[in-house]
């Protein structure tokens, strides 16, 4: 594996520096492969074809980033008992509480009142604390000019009148279901082991039946049609699907998910579980990397045949190419976005809720710039290993923290092989479909 | 070989904002940068010495930025670190005569200023170093050749011309603006300088083009007469092109203040009214 470049398919070289992306004939294609092994050799090749280009992304940690976002854990409790929950069954191993509205309100007042910015609310089960969310809600709307609001829920608490709050709010809604029927039912069942998966379909209607009065407008859908003038934000309802070995029937449960009136469907491994429960192992990944590409394929015909089909993580990756996205860090973590808990501490993220690994302050005493500048040096992807070698890593930027504190990384090969296909398949809709990537 | 860039940080000189017209490309400008439609790119020299301000297209020194440079302002450059800026002007005055040079009563010397891009060359690797220049000694309008003997020196520094490392050009070189001043008018003045099969396809001065069967093409010219399309080709008259008596066709003045009268839109074959 080289550092400089990476070839696919015959025609593309993808160069990591920038995450430029090239069409290259047979010949020079058949050049650069017997160069693979050999970085320098490589780097001094793509210097003489002039796609050189000094580092876009240098050994300097981001220090000191203003917030831009923060997830609000107003509930650390939670009425099921998922096996692998980072959250240890909502509670993080700690005994279950409620985000007292003050604390909230502290966490939104550290945000700034005139940017872009957006608040989480995530548990534990969120809605368990509903009033907290509803309050915290209108007080950053009274506050803050430019706010957007997400809450990932296990959808078996949502109510019609939620459906009508996440509207007038635009929320973006997650409702975590990992399979159809059974399937979901056995990874996600309630403290009692009873299933979850009618009962969360029934729950979720109203929020889905306000979705579906609405038109859907896929960009290759928009074609032909009359150009939106007016747009009013409005909620989205997507589901998230943790991938177990127990439910790699992927195909299945996107197509099933969508026809159920799902915004997008969107799957990610369980790569560390606080037990070990049902974390993913080289082969069940070889197998999610395989369902994964037949979502993906299925994806490639649909958007070429014009239709809408919501499979974020393709959706995701086909934006993030065309954008050559390139960064030093998985996500925000630690960095713009924060986590905070219910008795108002400040971490890394939510999952870091109560995990000395990833404390940055408090709500009232502020952002521990010390260790959030510790923490953003030591988690720069040029500090990683094997990612500093890797042609993958500024478009994975090493993978989730908390996954890779915990476990390693156990999924990289996954990762990369998923990344090949989807600028594979780029390459082909850039032919086939250039308008899905007008901007 | 082929090398094509696929996505947008790959494209980066070919991406093109929202909100911007595909002229803003560069394989879809008309692209041509002297003076150019889209930018100048002329004015990228004008600062290449430092504490001077040079003419984009002349040797010619317009301004002083420091105080002990002032006596250089409207001066001309006649050498750079021992490189002629100028030259002599040589041909034949009429077709097939000898090579003579070519003085006029406006360039007696028969010099003309080697523009900047070429004669720069072989002193740019010396950024950062301060080089000889030769100055006429006094201001001088007209252009003086190389061996001009009223002469002064002064030792100048080159300016660097990209920011180091990056294929940006330096930020002291040009300040916000310098590249788009000086754009040439193409739908008037130059449109009239250059009446004859100049422009590009992009913006054609010969439209409906097709052969005619006996070896020639028929269209319609822009100096056509009554410029319509079903005039037989025998009976087609023209505009003279000359240059010096306005009269008789379009000035850069009836240009300016009403080409879409004069020049008018052709719309389904047929000149518009």
């Amino acid at each position: 594996m080289s550092r400089v470049a990476h070839l696919i398919g015959g025609t593309q070289l993808f160069v990591p520096n920038g995450s430029q992306l090239y069409d290259v004939d047979a010949a020079l294609y058949a050049e650069l492969e017997a160069l693979l092994n050999d970085d320098d050799a490589l780097e001094q090749r793509l210097q003489s074809l002039g796609i050189d280009a000094p580092p876009l992304i240098d050994d300097a940690p981001v220090v000191s980033p203003p917030l831009r976002a923060i997830s609000l854990a107003v509930a650390q409790k939670c009425n099921l008992g998922c096996t692998y929950c980072y959250a240890q069954q909502g509670d993080f191993g700690a005994a279950p509480r409620n985000m007292p509205l003050e604390n909230a309100i502290a966490a939104i007042d550290l945000l700034p009142r005139d940017e872009r910015v957006n608040i989480a609310f995530l548990g534990g089960e969120p809605l368990a604390n509903r009033a907290v969310i509803r309050a915290a809600t209108e007080y950053a709307k009274e506050r803050l000019a430019n706010v957007t609001f997400s809450i990932t829920t296990n959808g078996t608490l949502l109510t019609a009148d939620d459906a009508e709050f996440f509207e007038r709010h635009a929320f973006a809604v997650t409702i975590s279901i990992d399979g159809l029927g059974d399937a979901h039912d056995a990874l996600r069942p309630t403290k009692g082991g009873g299933g979850t998966f009618d009962r969360i379909m029934e729950r979720a209607a109203p929020l889905l039946a306000v979705e579906d009065r609405r038109p859907r407008l896929s960009p290759s859908a928009q074609t032909g049609e009359a150009p939106i003038v007016h747009w009013k934000p409005a909620m989205q309802v997507s589901a998230r699907v943790t991938v177990t070995p127990r439910n790699l029937a992927l195909r299945e449960t996107l197509d099933g998910l969508i026809a159920r009136g799902f915004h997008s469907v969107g799957f990610s491994p369980m790569l560390a579980s606080p037990n070990g429960n049902a974390e993913m192992d080289a082969p069940s990944l070889e197998a999610m990397l395989d369902a994964m590409i037949d979502c993906g394929e299925e994806f490639e015909r649909r958007v070429i045949a014009g239709e809408r089909y919501p499979f974020a993580n393709a959706a995701n990756a086909m934006r993030e190419i065309h954008r050559g996205t390139h960064r030093p860090y998985p996500c925000g973590a630690g960095a713009g976005y924060l986590g905070v808990s219910a008795d108002g501490d400040l971490a890394a993220c939510h999952r870091f809720v109560g995990d000395e690994q990833g404390a940055m302050g408090s709500v009232r005493g502020g952002i521990d710039r010390t260790a959030q500048n510790e923490w953003l040096a030591s988690r720069h992807v040029h500090r990683q290993e094997p990612c500093r070698s890797c042609w993958a890593r500024y478009l994975c930027g090493g993978g989730c923290h908390h996954e890779v504190l915990a476990r390693g990384r156990s999924a990289c090969d996954y990762i990369r092989g998923w990344l090949h296909f989807c600028i594979g398949m780029y390459g082909r809709l850039r032919v086939q479909r250039p308008d899905y990537f007008d901007e | 070989m082929s090398l094509k860039p696929a996505n947008k940080t790959a494209r980066q000189l070919l991406h093109r904002s929202v909100g911007n017209p595909p002229s803003t490309l560069p394989d879809s400008a008309i692209s041509n940068c002297f003076p150019g439609l889209e930018f100048d790119f002329r004015n990228v020299w004008r600062r290449i010495f430092v504490g001077l301000i040079m003419h984009e297209a002349d040797n010619y020194v317009l301004k002083a930025e420091t105080a002990g440079l002032k006596h250089l302002e409207g001066c001309r450059l006649l050498h750079i670190d021992g490189h002629d800026a100028t030259t002599i002007v040589r041909g034949p005055r009429q077709s097939g005569g000898p090579n003579v040079e070519l003085a006029t009563p406006s360039n007696p010397d028969a010099a003309w200023f080697m523009e900047w891009s070429n004669s720069l060359t072989r002193v740019l690797h010396k950024a950062g170093q301060k080089v000889e220049c030769i100055f006429t000694a006094t201001p001088s309008d007209p252009q003086r050749r190389p061996d001009y003997k009223e002469t002064q020196s002064q030792m100048l520094e080159i300016r660097r011309f990209f920011e180091p490392g990056t294929p940006v050009i330096a930020r002291e070189l040009v300040e916000p603006g310098d590249l788009t001043q000086s754009l040439c008018s193409p739908w008037q003045n130059d449109y009239r300088e250059c009446a004859c099969y100049y422009w590009a396809s992009s913006r054609p001065d010969y439209v409906n083009v097709a052969p005619d069967g006996d070896g020639l093409s028929a269209g319609q010219n822009w100096m056509q007469r009554d410029r319509k399309p079903d005039t037989p080709v025998s009976e087609r008259t023209y505009y003279p092109d000359n240059r010096t008596n306005f009269n008789i066709f379009l000035s850069y003045d009836d240009l300016f203040r009403q080409w879409q009268e004069v020049l008018r839109f052709i719309v389904g074959g047929y000149d518009r009214e």
